[in-house]
């Protein structure tokens, strides 16, 4: 198989910044959700998804941010996209998901927003 | 005239057919956006008839797909029991984050992306017919 998802994560001051790299599709979600569940459960953080490397997201990655955004809200922790190509920022945007998860230009606007 | 199909049985399969399109693409011309949302089209029409129907078990999805002058046609054919994915209604994409519920923008992003969507049951099958024009 030639496509595979990456999930590294790195900090930022208080703010942790978890790098997607790859696909997120109906193969690779569950990989992403067992992460969270894992490593984010409780968010003790504000999280960045940095999809600067994100190729493609589909409707099931969709749904892995739209129940990471409803825990880290839950927490009232803050949640934001970064670095979407913009094919990728144009699924959040037709989803109205850019309604809940702003949606950075970079890491950094994130961070400093 | 391009032409290309595959069955596929399952997730891995749809990925497989994912990697084809990727080294097909090229080739054919197509752009990267568009292979994007010919790829979304599919894994979402084949993820409902694999996840909501019993296609992907016993019974094979066929998917092909071809290219001429600058529409693509992509025919999704399903041994499941009758399932019409343009009767699907849209989600309300306007609900507040508490609200929201999974579900439905699949075959959202399928019609969003798609110029024509069609739909009918033949031989026992589901059978989809997508009509997207290539925008380069």
């Amino acid at each position: 198989m030639e496509k595979v998802m990456d999930i590294s994560v790195s900090h930022r001051g208080e703010t942790i910044v978890v790098m997607v790299d790859g696909r997120l599709d109906s193969t690779t979600s569950a990989q992403l959700e067992l992460w969270v569940e894992e490593n984010l459960s409780p968010p003790d953080a504000d999280v960045v998804m940095d999809f600067s490397r994100l190729d493609y997201i589909s409707s099931a990655g969709l749904r892995v941010m739209l129940n990471l955004s409803k825990l880290i809200a839950g927490h009232s922790r803050k949640f934001f996209v970064a670095g979407a190509q913009d094919h990728v920022r144009e699924v959040f945007e037709i989803s109205g998901f850019d309604s809940f998860i702003p949606l950075c230009d970079s890491v950094e606007e994130a961070v400093s927003g | 005239m391009c032409e290309y199909s595959q069955k596929i049985k399952s997730l891995e399969g749809l990925q497989a057919l994912g990697d084809e399109l990727d080294r097909l693409a090229p080739v054919w011309g197509i752009s990267k956006k568009d292979l994007f949302e010919i790829n979304l089209i599919i894994e979402e029409v084949c993820t409902n008839y694999i996840e909501h129907g019993e296609g992907g078990g016993k019974n094979c999805i066929g998917v092909s797909i071809t290219l001429a002058g600058s529409v693509v046609l992509i025919t999704i054919r399903d041994q499941g029991p009758r399932f019409d994915p343009t009767a699907v209604a849209d989600p309300e994409l306007d609900l507040p984050m508490e609200e929201r519920r999974e579900g439905g923008l699949g075959l959202y992003f399928v019609k969003h992306f798609a110029d024509k969507v069609l739909y009918s049951r033949q031989d026992n099958s589901n059978v989809l017919t997508i009509e997207k024009t290539l925008k380069g």
